[in-house]
């Protein structure tokens, strides 16, 4: 794509056209956190365990459990509590925990710049091996190497997650000393969980990065560049690599989706505050405001990530109409 | 060519910024971590028991000897506080923590007598409805403040407060007024005597004046809030993450060795035995039990227990006209092998208990065992008229078969399903066949505080459970456990005749009124003697009509560095680390 392409595809009309469409996809966003907050509303009633029961404590008065009820608003009919909350969702406010007295909002910000740390710094890892894995192997179809990095990224993607945390804290802190088992507060405690958490993206990417490349080695342009004597090295970056980003640009979409979601069984291992644990907490501690107020997040966070997808889609490919 | 490239450059740049930013911000509220360094595990320790009387506030301490000037102590615990309100928690976590920070008016020694903490005396009237309590002079909140009886009144005000009565008021029944008397003399009146009450005065916490008129609605919240009078202050509290504790150089209590304890939130118990074998923590709780063994026989580290309070038990649904029967509860008692299971399952981390209610409280005596005897299980069975059906299953003329269903907790404590596993097998061997129902703990209190009728539409008859009251006198067992007031179900539905109520913990609907006069007794009277009297006399009538399946007591244990001393073991299933010290 030449520099004048580039300009017309990111200002003037197009810009504007561009604008357009993210507003569009922000407002068809809104009936989409609706019916997430209205699921997730009815889906936490449906689970078996009463809040106000496991806040109070086995030994306990009428008066406490009814303060509490009273306190959280589960005194009131179903339908009622629902349109206060519905209320509350249009008006951005998520309430206050059940469990910490603290706004939802202040928890779900507290936790999510580790998730976000951990998810860029997982993705990271995984496009950088991964794309690297995936070129290399299909330059070498059928060789050895396509073989090895074909076996590997099958074991790799095969592997729990939580059996490869312990394995890497076994030699790494364990073992080696040089990396520290868990928790939280300096570069070297985010290496461990980036690469366990890295390791699905990666065989991700690098099998669809291979699959791709493999069916642009064959297409007319890639010949043509090769025909037109374009360096090799130049014809796969610039023509192969780049019509196969389509679909790899889906798959680290999806993936950063994922994760920024939160890692649950990676952040339980590594003893990491994101926004998974914190998830898991409030279900185990039936806090229905806070779960609600992460589902919504993460639904949020998910219709975001979709919409920089679809408009990386149209900076990689001119063809797409947003 | 350029464009795409630029698109590439454009996708990496936005991850190492969006990657750099949330760093950023994470180190900035994070002060850096060492990874630590331990001695390579090779030689064998033996396991250690600690058996030390746990806080008493006699005299200021001398630094032990010998000691090194390692003053940091880093411990990992499984889950984060939910709040920091010591006079509105109910969790044994949250209390390991503020136990630190605030002090309570009493403590009790390792037998369940009071002894002195801010308060340095108790009268009570001869009627049992006047409590005089005599506060220490000249101790210090950690804003400066000195404690006085103005300030008890503030914090009962604040734990009656008739619109957000705190959880600690459950704990302190009939109180129908309390008064300055002076400065430094607090007293309560009880609207009828109530014995308990006493012991119940050790779980109130004491939080500064400033605290209570400035920042009482952020105490749950903010460390800055909960001033207090304990060995240390919470400088630090981030969520999910850590808390910080550093040394309150003006506590009146005397000397404490460590400057700064810091309690890592770590919930995969293989990742906190992990830290502590790669020197990133000095204390981990609750490691895996299956671990145990290979943690005891690491250098460097040592595995510590200690019995708590929490009492393990099977509860006998009295709905279920087979359990009315009271040798078939008894054979259910004899059918189990609980020293094979504390042994087996519990590698040792349990104690066996021989009465109704737990060792340490008032009143406790080994009253009985029922021995692991399936033969006279069987014998108890056949003359209750059960008789082994061709599937090997007991029938009776009118009771039918006995195939019941055991509701049971998963993640509550370690080896609750390995328990439940185990206790359908020995049942099975004496002809009885049990259907395990597995939940977590939310879903498992649901089920068996639901009501009578939706537990025999599910065939709910037999509830593995475990009791862990914070006070210890036996009202806190047996009066929740197995009173006729105590029937557990949605408020104003009547079973039987008798109201029940939500706040009731009788799951099984037992029943005895002589053991519930005895108990009516016990709770008004006075003399330590004659209560003793009664509590043995509920203790027989209970143990030998078995309205449950008595196993064991659950100990906490924890994995420490082998020259950390002075853990100082609180049965309510909390460690006392303020006199903790690097050998």
């Amino acid at each position: 794509m030449s520099r004048s392409t580039w300009q017309r595809h990111i200002s003037g009309d197009s810009l504007t056209g561009l604008w357009v469409y993210v507003i569009k996809r922000l407002i068809l966003a809104v009936p989409t956190i609706i019916g997430a907050a209205t699921l997730i509303f009815f889906l936490v009633r449906v689970l078996p365990g009463d809040p106000v029961h496991l806040l109070a404590g086995e030994q306990t008065s009428p008066e406490v459990i009814a303060r509490l009820r009273a306190e959280f608003g589960l005194d009131k009919p179903i339908y009622e509590q629902y349109l206060l909350y519905l209320r509350s969702v249009f008006m951005l406010d998520f309430g206050i925990s059940y469990r910490t007295y603290t706004p939802v909002i202040v928890e779900i910000m507290s936790r999510f710049p580790n998730t976000l740390i951990l998810t860029a710094s997982s993705m990271a890892i995984a496009i950088a091996i991964g794309l690297s894995l995936g070129v290399l192997a299909s330059l070498r179809v059928g060789g050895i190497v396509d073989r090895a990095i074909l076996v590997f990224t099958s074991i790799y993607v095969s592997m729990p997650v939580f059996w490869l945390g312990l394995i890497l804290i076994y030699i790494f802190s364990i073992n080696l000393r040089i990396l520290p088992a868990g928790g939280i507060g300096s570069p070297a405690h985010l290496v461990l969980p980036s690469l366990a958490l890295s390791h699905t993206p990666l065989s991700y990417i690098a099998r669809i990065t291979r699959s791709s490349m493999i069916e642009a080695f064959s297409q007319d342009h890639f010949r043509f560049a090769i025909a037109r004597g374009i360096p090799r090295r130049n014809a796969i970056l610039n023509h192969a690599l780049r019509n196969s980003m389509i679909n790899i640009v889906t798959v680290i979409g999806y993936f950063t989706g994922v994760l920024l979601g939160g890692a649950v069984v990676t952040e339980t291992v590594f003893a990491w505050p994101g926004v998974g644990r914190l998830l898991i907490e409030s279900i185990a501690a039936r806090d229905y405001i806070m779960v609600q107020g992460i589902v919504i997040f993460i639904t949020i966070v998910f219709v975001l990530v979709n919409l920089v997808v679809d408009i990386i889609y149209r900076l990689i490919d001119p063809r797409v109409r947003l | 060519m350029v464009s795409f490239r630029r698109t590439l450059g454009l996708i990496i740049v936005l991850i190492i910024i969006a990657g750099i930013v949330s760093y950023i911000t994470i180190l900035q509220r994070m002060p850096g971590q060492e990874v630590g360094r331990v001695a390579s595990p090779t030689q064998l320790t033996g396991m250690v028991t600690y058996t030390t009387p746990y806080i008493t506030y006699t005299s200021p301490r001398a630094p032990p000897t010998p000691y090194t000037s390692k003053e940091e102590l880093r411990v990992a615990i499984g889950t984060d506080l939910d709040t920091l309100d010591p006079h509105d928690q109910t969790t044994n976590l949250v209390e390991n923590v503020i136990m630190h920070v605030c002090d309570r008016l009493f403590d009790r020694d390792v037998n369940g007598n009071l002894v002195p903490m801010l308060a340095t005396g108790l009268d009570i009237s001869s009627d049992g409805l006047v409590y005089t309590i005599y506060l220490r002079k000249n101790v210090r909140f950690h804003n400066g403040e000195i404690l006085t009886a103005d300030t008890v009144k503030l914090n009962f005000d604040r734990i009656f407060n008739a619109s957000a009565k705190k959880r600690l008021s459950a704990y302190l029944p009939n109180i129908q007024s309390y008064r300055v008397v002076n400065e430094s003399v607090f007293e309560i009146r009880l609207s009828r005597p109530f014995a308990p009450f006493a012991l119940s005065l050790s779980l109130v916490y004491i939080i500064a004046r400033e605290a209570i008129e400035r920042y009482s609605d952020q105490v749950p919240r903010d460390p800055g809030a909960l001033i207090c009078t304990g060995p240390f202050i919470i400088v630090e509290w981030i969520k999910g993450t850590r808390v910080v504790l550093e040394r309150f150089n003006g506590y009146w209590g005397g000397f404490i060795p460590l400057k700064r304890i810091i309690f890592y939130i770590i919930p995969e118990e293989s990742t906190r035995e992990a830290m502590l074998l790669a020197g990133d923590v000095d204390l981990v709780f609750w490691p895996s039990l299956a671990s145990l063994q290979r943690l005891n026989q690491t250098q460097g580290v040592k595995v510590i227990q200690y019995p708590t309070y929490r009492y393990v038990m099977l509860h006998f649904n009295l709905d279920y006209p087979a359990f009315q029967d009271k040798r078939v509860r008894q054979a259910l008692n004899y059918a189990i092998d609980k020293e094979a299971i504390v042994s087996k399952i519990f590698y040792n981390t349990a104690t066996l208990v021989k009465s109704p209610w737990q060792i340490g409280m008032f009143g406790y005596k080994d009253i009985g065992y029922y021995k692991y005897d399936p033969e006279k299980a069987r014998q108890l069975l056949s003359e209750a008229g059960f008789t082994l059906g061709p599937d090997g299953v007991l029938t009776h003329t009118v009771y039918g078969k006995l195939s019941i269903k055991m509701v049971h907790m998963k993640g509550r404590f370690p080896g609750d399903v390995e328990l439940a596993q185990a206790i359908q097998g020995y049942l099975r061997n004496i002809g009885i066949s049990v259907e395990l129902v597995t939940g977590d703990w939310p879903w498992y209190i649901n089920t068996i505080y639901s009501s009578p009728s939706d537990k025999a539409k599910n065939g709910y008859y037999l509830f593995q459970r475990s009791w862990g009251p914070s006070v210890p006198d036996p009202y806190y067992t047996v009066f929740f456990l197995y009173s006729c007031k105590m029937w557990v179900g949605p408020d104003g539905m009547a079973h039987e005749g008798v109201n029940l109520t939500s706040a009731g913990r009788n799951i099984g609907y037992y029943c005895n009124r002589e053991f519930e006069n005895l108990l009516d007794q016990y709770i008004v009277e006075p003399s330590p003697s004659k209560r003793q009297g009664l509590a043995d006399a509920m203790a027989r009538i209970l143990w030998d009509d078995a309205p449950a399946v008595f196993l064991f007591q659950l100990n906490i244990f924890v994995a420490a560095k082998s020259n950390l001393e002075d853990l100082v073991f609180v049965p309510g299933e909390q460690i006392y680390l303020a006199k903790a010290y690097f050998r």
